[in-house]
Parts: structure tokens; sequence; C-alpha cells
């Protein structure tokens, strides 16, 4: 699964450790989602879509769709 | 979550860590010094050892339930490099186990010692829980 994190986290001028604090997670887990080799749990899609005030399906793009 | 927060919540942790890894080394310290002290005549009755057993399990259990506590308190990534070690390690055991099994039923090795299994599975979760936290570094 794609996603669009590093370009919205980029956006906002937030490091991946400011975000971290804002999900809640660690700066590892930002990393690894940004770099497509973690998929985050649903609830974890929902915290970062309610973050950046968009839909789910318009920050993380399904392969297969 | 303000930067104040996220720092108590580290810190908590961090500290949560500490009383798990210091639990398990007294846990384990406790085991060696039991053994040794039933192996060496240490003890004066068998209550003391009795004693000795039962606090020694207790405090067992306490670092189960300090472990599943910890890992409750890890985000979702070390949560699954954790599983994923923890179930590597299992299955590993398990293989080794009945490896052990067979060749000492066909008198290759002499009979198997428990302590074998453990270092076996200590040496997959560790090795597991350092190759996780490599691929997602």
């Amino acid at each position: 699964m794609k996603n669009r994190l590093k370009v919205l986290r980029a956006e906002r001028d937030w490091t991946q450790a400011d975000l971290a604090n804002k999900l809640d997670v660690s700066r590892q887990t930002i990393n690894s989602i940004e770099k497509d080799k973690y998929d985050p749990s649903l609830p974890l899609a929902f915290k970062v879509a309610r973050l950046f005030q968009q839909s789910i399906e318009s920050i993380f793009i399904d392969n297969e769709a | 979550m303000n930067k104040l927060t996220a720092s108590t919540s580290k810190k908590e942790k961090g500290m949560k860590n500490l009383i798990f890894v210091a639990s398990t080394f007294i846990w384990i310290a406790m085991m060696i010094f039991i053994d040794k002290g039933i192996l060496y005549g240490w003890f004066a009755s068998d209550m003391q050892i009795n004693l000795l057993i039962a606090f020694d399990t207790i405090l067992g259990i306490v670092v189960i339930f300090m472990f599943i506590n910890l890992l409750k308190s890890m985000d979702e990534l070390q949560r699954k490099i954790q599983f994923d070690a923890l179930a590597f390690s299992m299955g590993a055991t398990f293989v080794a186990s009945i490896t052990y099994s067979l060749l000492t039923t066909a008198q290759i090795v002499r009979d198997s010692e428990t302590s074998d299994l453990i270092l076996i599975m200590t040496f997959c979760y560790m090795a597991s829980v350092i190759c996780g936290q490599v691929k997602y570094r």
C-alpha cells in the first residue's frame, strides 16, 4: 500500500518525530509507513486522516485498486 | 499531544522497561541461586527450599504479567516486532524439541536438557527482535 504521508508532513514542515508525537507512536513507525515497509492499523489510519483532515483513501492508496 | 506529555509518557515507558528488566534479572538470579543451593547443600531444610521455589515461581508469574503490560504499552510496530519474535522463537523451540526427542529415541544424542531448549528459545527470540528492529529501522 502506497501513502502520501511524507508529502503531507513536508507541507506542514513537520519532522518524523513531530508527527510521531502527534500520533502517539514511535518515529520508527512513521519512517516504516513512509517507506511502505509497514501498513498501519485501521485505528492509526483513521488517526492520520483526522490529523490531516483528509479521507483515508486520499492518504493511503491501495495498490490492488 | 504536547511535548511535555510525550516526554512524560516516554519516561513512564522507560521506567516500565527498567522495572521489567530488573524483575526478570532477579527472577533468573534467584533461579540460579536455588539450583546451585540445592546442588551444593546451602539450605538448612526442605521447607526453606520449598518456600524459595514457591517465591521464585510467583515472581515468574508476575514477570509474565509485566511482559503483557509492556507489550500493551508499545506502539503497534514495536508490538508486531515482538509478536513476530515470539512466534518465531516458539516455532523454532517446538521443532528443536521434536528433533531432540527423535535423536534421543534413535540414541544419537544423550537425554535432552530443558536448559538447552530455553537457550534455543532465548537465542531465537533475541535474534528475531534484532532482525525486526533492523528491518523496520
